[in-house]
């Protein structure tokens, strides 16, 4: 043993004994006891502790022993050039990434995929109904826009919209919740799948494409107070070819609105794929003297580098801009569709394989050293965790009760009577 | 002041303008009860035989329109017009003459000929904490824009009262002088949506009370009024009258005539025919289009009841409406034992433009 603790110490003065501050000392030399104190205990098979524990709770002190001096706490990438249209410049070519986002991405995406993939399992047990729109495969979307704007900004999506309630601050059990109907939900289970509301969140929107001038709306709002906030609009690439969208463009752009157009381009809407729906593929150019840009939607540092380019251009008055994201999604359209009647498996194992958003920052942390396997897999383990206490309140928790059937039909209204079904039944409804 | 459950509030916390009590269509809220009494009382004395005592001007509708507007754009900031030629224009039926002059471009906004998209982005704005109204031209172009309209009235259910959707939309509906086009009524269309608040009123104290009721709700509310009766004048006392459920203009014991927009105008002419023959007619106005079934009990004591209705006879939507009203009035008096007899009277079955 005194051979093993040699190592670590060459180890750790070959790291550079000048960046130990005093704490790290004080810390080392208490890991160092602990370890001792493990090791000797397992030498001893204390019949009080669980051997294969005490095992791992020495390898993970082993390694964590070696971790904060170690990791690379910030690195810069080369990502993808972005196609523009009218724009001079675009986004950087480069982005960095500390440590602790790269973490808070990775956690985020993970948590996006585990509880889409829960949501799945939920659905096909019957405990979730209705319809179900699964964002797996496009997290880097919802997490790298995130990465670009703040949480006092506004953000509006169309349905498939799980994954913008997380990072626009829900949490998974308030999103679990309100899938399967429950009065914990985040709209107390009024709303479902694709009405689901935060602060400065508005859903969420059933209606294709109705979003948009929605977002617009919002926008004026925040030009009208002169608060230097903007507003998101997503839309898909099924949605771009409607023409309320069109007329929004022509108001944002008249009026300068601090309105940043997103286009999700999934390559399929629904079944129909791009080159089937659409004369122009090209959706960043699709708003003509907006100018637009291109980016791969699989990266996540690539679409919060070009959200924030997107959001400087917006808040300097110089009104919208236009965003098409290139990204896939593994899942079909909803719950009803299995997703391979108009797409081959292997192209969506092909995506998988090659493009994935989460198994990309995962190489990319691993290979600059930012975070070690184990702490990673500590994560998904956290993550699951979560996910599973979501899915056991979401499954527990009891629905809404038939008093709030008819409530918040008005605001800020007396309560009154609501006829039921029949006309002798009533139904009170509060504000 | 709206708490949400996130523990933000709403209206935003950046409040501009002076945040005056709240009138609400249809109910008297126990805080506003000391001051609508006395509103209420001014009123009556009014109404009444004291009426010289009390200050009447001689006002259109449409000026009532825009006195309305006027307040309450001067109220709260947070109130603004769009709509197609309501600034420069001052208005395609001269509603908003003026007030682009007094405002300016940021509060009343002319927007390009897109319904669809204007719509959804005043509804935008009300989600962000702005009172919009918006103006369509006339309601047949909002037909472009209907499911804006309708599905504004879903989010404040669909939040579990998260999201309040504070808008007016406001035109003229409904049909006008020698017109062929453009004349149809959506009064039973826009009616039979829950959620969404209705209002379609006749004189221009109606017109002025329930547009200045509709600005301050915090619903969305779809107003109606009447090309036709824009250039009518009408005595308006200068106490705001709203807030009746359903306007009795005319008393009488005989038969109830019930009617909302330009029809009631046409019930007072027939009532005053009648009166010559000694029928006594009760003219009734309906304030809110979707809730008045509730309000049916004040017409249990009449014998005839008779429904006058700009719209189709036989559209599908006004059948269910009024055939449901009528029954539920039906078995509601019947133990009263009075033969009820409900006549609906409305245009000929024809789809003009």
């Amino acid at each position: 043993m005194p051979s093993l603790i040699n190592l670590i110490e060459e180890d750790r003065q070959q790291q550079g004994g000048e960046k130990r501050s005093e704490t790290a000392g004080r810390w080392q030399q208490d890991s160092m006891q602990k370890m001792l104190t493990i090791i000797s205990n397992v030498l001893r098979g204390s019949a009080s502790r669980n051997g294969a524990q005490v095992v791992s709770e020495a390898a993970s002190m082993v390694v964590s022993s070696r971790s904060y001096a170690d990791f690379t706490p910030e690195a810069t990438f080369d990502i993808k050039k972005v196609d523009l249209h009218r724009l001079e410049e675009g986004p950087p070519l480069t982005a960095t990434l500390t440590r602790e986002e790269g973490l808070k991405y990775y956690r985020t995406m993970q948590t996006i995929r585990r509880m889409e993939l829960k949501a799945d399992q939920l659905y096909k047990q019957k405990i979730i109904r209705g319809f179900c729109h699964l964002y797996d495969g496009q997290e880097a979307c919802a997490v790298g826009i995130e990465g670009g704007i703040t949480l006092s900004d506004h953000l509006i999506t169309a349905y498939r919209a799980h994954g913008y309630t997380l990072t626009r601050g829900g949490t998974v059990r308030e999103i679990m919740a309100e899938l399967t109907g429950r009065r914990g939900g985040i709209a107390k289970g009024k709303g479902g799948s694709m009405h689901m509301y935060t602060k400065n969140f508005y859903g969420g929107n059933g209606i294709v494409g109705a979003q948009v001038p929605l977002g617009a709306g919002v926008a004026l709002a925040c030009k009208y107070l002169g608060n230097d906030q903007l507003c998101v609009s997503l839309y898909g690439d099924g949605a771009a070819n409607q023409g309320q969208i069109f007329e929004t463009y022509n108001m944002s752009s008249l009026w300068k609105l601090p309105i940043i157009f997103i286009c999700e381009n999934n390559q399929y809407g629904m079944g129909t794929s791009v080159e089937r729906s659409s004369a122009s593929t090209e959706y960043y150019k699709r708003g003509d003297y907006i100018p637009g840009l291109r980016v791969d939607g699989m990266d996540v540092l690539c679409v919060r580098e070009a959200t924030k380019f997107a959001a400087d251009h917006c808040r300097s008055g110089k009104g919208p801009i236009l965003m098409e994201l290139q990204t896939y999604r593994y899942h079909g359209h909803s719950m009803s569709d299995p997703g391979v009647s108009y797409r081959t498996r292997e192209e969506i194992q092909e995506v998988r394989s090659k493009s994935d958003p989460i198994s990309m920052l995962k190489d990319r942390m691993l290979s600059n050293n930012m975070a070690s396997i184990e702490e990673l897999k500590e994560i998904d383990i956290a993550v699951r965790k979560e996910i599973e206490d979501a899915a056991q309140f979401a499954t527990t928790d009891p629905e809404p009760p038939l008093d709030d059937l008819c409530s918040h039909i008005f605001a800020t209204d007396q309560p009154f009577d609501v006829r039921g079904a029949t006309p002798w039944t009533k139904l009170t409804s509060t504000s | 002041m709206l708490h949400r459950r996130d523990g933000s509030r709403f209206p935003p916390d950046v409040t501009l303008g002076i945040q005056a009590k709240e009138f609400n269509l249809g109910f008297i809220r126990p805080d506003n009860l000391v001051s609508h009494g006395l509103r209420v009382f001014r009123c009556l004395l009014a109404n009444s035989k004291w009426a010289s005592s009390v200050s009447l001007f001689q006002v259109n509708v449409q000026d009532a329109l825009n006195q309305a507007m006027d307040e309450e754009l001067e109220r709260d900031e947070r109130v603004f017009l769009l709509g197609e030629e309501v600034a420069q224009y001052d208005g395609a039926y001269k509603v908003s003459r003026g007030l682009w002059k007094k405002y300016g471009d940021k509060r009343i906004i002319d927007t390009p000929v897109t319904e669809m998209g204007f719509a959804g982005i005043a509804v935008g704005a009300a989600f962000a904490g702005l009172r919009p109204i918006c103006e369509f031209m006339t309601w047949n172009f909002s037909m472009q824009a209907i499911d804006q309209v309708i599905n504004s009235a879903k989010t404040y259910y669909m939040s579990a009262g998260g999201q309040p959707v504070p808008i007016v939309f406001r035109g003229p509906n409904g049909s006008s002088a020698g017109k062929l086009t453009n004349i149809y009524c959506f009064a039973a269309w826009y009616g039979h949506c829950p959620g969404l608040k209705v209002v379609s009123p006749w004189n221009s104290e109606d017109a002025r009370g329930l547009l200045k009721a509709a600005i301050r709700d915090d619903n969305p509310v779809v107003f109606k009024a009447n090309e036709l009766m824009y250039g009518v004048p009408f005595d308006l006392s200068e106490e705001v009258m709203h807030k009746r459920l359903c306007r009795t203009y005319r008393k009488g014991a005989h038969i109830t005539l019930v009617s909302h927009s330009r029809c009631v105008g046409f019930c007072l002419d027939a009532a005053a025919v009648l009166a010559k023959e000694g029928v006594e007619c009760e003219v009734t106005r309906v304030c809110e289009l979707a809730t008045f079934q509730l309000q049916v009990k004040q017409w249990r004591r009449r014998g005839w009841l008779l429904f006058l209705w700009a719209t189709n006879k036989l559209c599908y939507f006004l059948i269910f409406f009024l055939h449901f009203i009528c029954t539920y009035i039906s078995v509601s008096v019947s133990y009263d034992q009075k033969e009820l007899l409900d006549i609906r009277t409305a245009t000929t079955h024809l789809k003009l433009g």
